[in-house]
């Protein structure tokens, strides 16, 4: 099949996602209802003073040192993962060997 | 040829990925210009394995258990996870889209899912590299480290060549 094809194909399906992620949000903030037109739902205090709602992921520039040890705590997480399932895929194998020879028995 | 095209490709992707994962690390446009490059990388991904993904993807259901379908699960759930991501970025972007001059006002709704879909996405990452953990460990001492070793190894052979002659003499 020809490289343009596929990337097509690729996209195509790629569409498809975002296309049920757009329904799920969609459908999600019309039963909220108050929460459509980028407004975020305002907080309202005990004397009814509306207060104002801290931004948590607005980063206009960047900050080396911060964002190194997010990208560090990354790194951890994937390695953290990775060993996981290799010590789960080892698990499973050795378990499957014991299976075998026990049935050869 | 092409292994070692994929492993510097996939290598690169990672290094983007870290990259992309931390806003705090490039500041919000660098994360939104580099995440819609990564975008690019994860087609040319798709399209270096395209011939596993055609193979798996027939016989799916034709064999019950084998170790490339829960590859083949963990993939698409990844494509799923990153495409969301990055369509939710979209969504909520500052920078890429008021570049085209388009402006959108937009559930707040994308914004929990853009952080909900990353943080899947990095646990199905680390998924995905467990289950080609032999393949990336092949290949990175093929082609990273015994070529680095070798170079190392070469400087020590004119010691050796020169070393002969003075053998040879003794010998005589």
């Amino acid at each position: 099949m020809k490289t343009i094809l596929k990337i097509i194909l690729i996209l195509l399906v790629a569409s498809v996602v975002a296309g049920a992620f757009s329904l799920a949000v969609n459908n999600n903030s019309s039963t909220v209802g108050s929460n459509t037109g980028g407004q975020l739902p305002t907080i309202t205090a005990s004397n009814g003073q509306t207060i104002a709602r801290p931004e948590g992921g607005d980063h206009d520039s960047g900050s080396l040192t911060g964002g190194l040890g997010g990208v560090l705590a990354t790194i951890l997480k994937l390695t953290g993962i990775t060993i996981l399932v290799l010590v789960l895929q080892k698990g499973f194998s050795q378990l499957s060997n014991r299976n075998w020879k026990l049935a050869q028995r | 040829m092409l292994t070692k095209k994929k492993l510097i490709l996939d290598l690169t992707m990672l290094g983007a990925f870290l990259a992309v994962s931390k806003p705090h690390l490039t500041g919000i446009a660098i994360h939104e210009w580099l995440a819609l490059s990564l975008a690019g990388a994860v087609i040319t991904h798709l399209l270096f394995n395209w011939e596993w993904i055609v193979n798996v993807g027939r016989t799916f259901f034709k064999k019950l258990w084998h170790q490339s379908r829960l590859n083949f699960v963990v993939n698409t759930l990844l494509f799923i996870a990153m495409t969301g991501t990055l369509f939710s970025g979209l969504m909520i972007s500052q920078s890429v889209l008021s570049t085209f001059g388009i402006q959108l006002n937009v559930s707040q709704g994308w914004r929990s899912i853009h952080f909900m879909m990353s943080d899947v996405s990095v646990i199905l990452l680390g998924v995905h590299f467990a289950l080609h953990w032999k393949w990336v460990l092949t290949n990175t001492g093929r082609y990273i480290v015994n070529p680095i070793r070798s170079l190392f190894q070469r400087r020590e052979v004119p010691q050796v060549m020169a070393a002969q002659p003075m053998r040879m003499e003794e010998s005589k």
